[in-house]
């Protein structure tokens, strides 16, 4: 059954064109159940998953293992769950099963590693970090942090962020690499964010000492109890330059991709997976990457920098560190926010916890450089509490319950630039504000 | 005023921490003592006006239960007497009889079950003295047995799948598995706490959360709307 299984899916994608959905992949699944263990995988499997970064992170890997000259498969054209992974793999076979790429890169969800992982027994396991995320899916970091645990393979390989003291705690029996940032310029001895998912000593309650944090619990601390401590990193970057686009690690210097912390941890795990399969000339692929347009663009409208940053709405860190990316911007700004949950808007069984934006820093809009917060879509009035609340100035918020229409709030004559926050699936409406810019100034 | 809150660097989540910092927004010169898990609580030798704890990770219920557990019988007497306290999300499951094995304060005699394989959200309109109560659900236990009801359901789930009732309200302990903030997302209830509280300013921001409110108790409200899936 295994042969019609992957005839016909290689079939049902070669006439759908490659369509960026996993009907191939669910197509395979429903032909030979068994299917994950007929299918020959490639050499290394390098499964990643994290709160926050594991698309960019394979992206990353992706296209710096292609320009590297590997054959690479992954399931970034689908979703990081059973269907979308089986895809990947049967694309990296030819007809008769056999290999065709030496790597997969596979994203998945940190809630599937127990069914996902031992069907794919992955060489390494990446783990971008842990933190609160969307609370009506994903509870609690401690939930997480279980259910991933649930599993892990033992003799895969995990490459941790030794920054982070939870999800750095993985997998008490597996073989660990880490990765790390050292002390910034920009770190701070006290947490400024809201949300910080580790307080306390995990092995005594004692509250943990913090030397530095570079954001949210990232960073470095130890338990004045019982010594419980960051791990040591192999991968250890010392210096990041922003002038001359630049970071540092291990004493060799690498192109800086983008410059928010965020983007650097993404990159600094996508060289550490590089250097462990022995990549070599990191630096000549590094130069032509670029993060998905989608997630991240910067334009010029005439005298004025128009960038759309998505963040992914209910998850707190992602939003606070896109508000705290507006905030260290350079210049005069007005800040479009459009972040609903328009598919759960639209359930009559709605079930939306809007306790979130109270976990993500709001606190950074109020800020002289930010002239005004512009808030679009139908819970526009409870951001608008949470924005106030945040101590910006009444007469510099404004609501509208359309997104698009955000736009007719802005002051274009007074500003250097515009930054819009904006959901995963709103990104169409952040490109309808952008063109509504342009027709404003041309 | 003093408001003092429990154990705030474990029982954090879900922004609850903000019905505080609402308050203090609200009142002036407030005094907010933030007692942490190897501290005393202040409740034991000095008066509070308002004692707070919000949702936690499951496994600091029980840190917390051995940590309150020497000092049940001043949190009855505190209860007798009036004292206010104000208890959001899995913290009111410390208070009970029992959470699945884990023998609890026992101050009152509801128990609580959890379950990991189903994380209950949900999203709740209700009634308390009149006034509309808004707010959301996320969690992993249900509460059983509760004899002092608090918010009369409307459209949403009570303290577990078959109750009518959701929160406890027992003299002036007041505790609630809905999240928001409660206090932000019920404009009307803040009004009545701070009566309570014997503070007759203005809540902050009141043109700007009765707005929200409205608009979120209209909708919730609708016919067409089922909060139980």
């Amino acid at each position: 059954m295994f042969y019609v299984s992957l005839w016909l899916s290689k079939l049902y994608l070669f006439l759908t064109k490659n369509k960026m959905n996993d009907k191939a992949g669910s197509l395979a699944l429903k032909l030979d159940k068994n299917f994950y263990r007929h299918i020959k995988k490639p050499n290394i499997v390098i499964a990643v998953t994290g709160t926050n970064g594991k698309t960019t992170t394979c992206n990353f890997l992706v296209d710096l293992l292609e320009k590297s000259g590997y054959k690479v498969t992954s399931n970034k054209e689908g979703a990081n769950f059973l269907p979308g992974i089986a895809k990947a793999l049967m694309k990296g076979v030819t007809l008769f099963n056999k290999a065709k790429v030496d790597i997969a890169i596979i994203e998945f969800d940190e809630l599937g590693s127990k069914k996902v992982l031992p069907l794919i027994n992955p060489t390494y396991i990446a783990v971008t970090n842990l933190f609160s995320d969307t609370m009506k899916r994903n509870a609690h970091t401690d939930y997480v942090f279980s259910k991933i645990n649930e599993g892990l393979p033992k003799d895969s390989i995990l490459v941790l962020n030794a920054d982070d003291l939870i999800s750095s705690q993985l997998g008490q029996n597996n073989k660990k690499i880490y990765f790390g940032i050292d002390k910034l310029k920009t770190d701070t001895k006290v947490n400024h964010s809201l949300v910080q998912d580790i307080r306390v000593c995990p092995k005594c309650y004692t509250p943990l000492e913090f030397s530095y944090f570079h954001y949210h619990h990232l960073g470095k601390a130890n338990c004045p109890k019982c010594g419980f401590t960051n791990p040591l990193p192999k991968y250890n970057l010392t210096n990041i330059d922003y002038q001359n686009k630049t970071i540092t690690i291990n004493k060799e210097k690498y192109l800086l991709v983008n410059d928010s912390l965020f983007n650097i941890y993404n990159e600094l795990l996508a060289i550490t997976i590089l250097k462990e399969i022995g990549v070599k000339n990191i630096n000549e692929s590094l130069k032509t990457l670029e993060i998905v347009k989608t997630r991240y663009n910067k334009i010029k409208i005439k005298n004025i920098e128009v960038i759309s940053q998505m963040a992914k709405g209910q998850n707190p860190i992602a939003v606070s560190r896109a508000l705290n990316y507006a905030k260290d911007l350079s210049g005069n700004k007005e800040v479009i926010i459009i972040l609903d949950d328009i598919y759960d808007y639209e359930a009559l069984d709605r079930s939306e916890v809007m306790s979130w934006i109270y976990d993500s820093d709001f606190e950074a809009l109020n800020d002289p450089s930010i002239k005004k917060v512009i808030i679009g879509g139908f819970r526009a009035y409870d951001y608008k509490v949470r924005t106030l609340l945040a101590g910006v100035a009444p007469n510099k918020v404004f609501t509208s319950r359309s997104e698009v229409d955000t736009y007719k709030y802005l002051d274009l004559k007074k500003i250097d630039k515009v930054i819009i926050i904006h959901d995963i699936y709103l990104n169409k409406k952040a490109l309808e504000i952008i063109s509504k810019i342009k027709g404003e100034l041309e | 005023m003093k408001i003092e809150v429990l154990y705030s660097e474990v029982a954090n989540l879900y922004g609850d921490l903000f019905n505080i910092h609402y308050l203090e927004k609200t009142i002036p010169n407030l005094t907010v003592y933030y007692t942490s898990l190897n501290d005393k609580p202040k409740f034991v030798e000095h008066k509070i006006d308002l004692i707070y704890m919000g949702p936690m990770m499951e496994r600091f219920q029980e840190v917390i239960i051995n940590k309150l557990k020497p000092y049940k019988k001043r949190i009855k007497e505190l209860i007798e007497n009036d004292t206010i306290f104000l208890i959001t999300g899995n913290a009111l499951e410390i208070f009970g009889s029992k959470i699945d094995d884990i023998k609890a304060l026992g101050i009152f005699q509801y128990y609580s079950k959890r379950d990991f394989s189903y994380h209950h959200n949900s999203c709740f309109i209700g009634e308390f003295n009149d006034m509309k109560i808004v707010g959301f659900k996320s969690q992993f236990s249900y509460t059983y047995n509760n004899k002092n009801n608090f918010i009369k359901v409307i459209n949403g789930y009570g303290m577990n799948e078959q109750d009518n009732n959701e929160g406890i309200r027992y003299h002036n302990f007041i505790a609630t598995y809905l999240i928001g903030p409660f206090l932000i997302y019920n404009p009307p209830f803040t009004e009545y706490l701070l009566k309570l509280l014997k503070y007759d300013g203005n809540i902050a921001i009141k043109e700007a959360v009765y707005e929200a409110y409205n608009i979120r108790k209209e909708e919730y409200l609708a016919d067409n709307l089922n909060f139980k899936h």
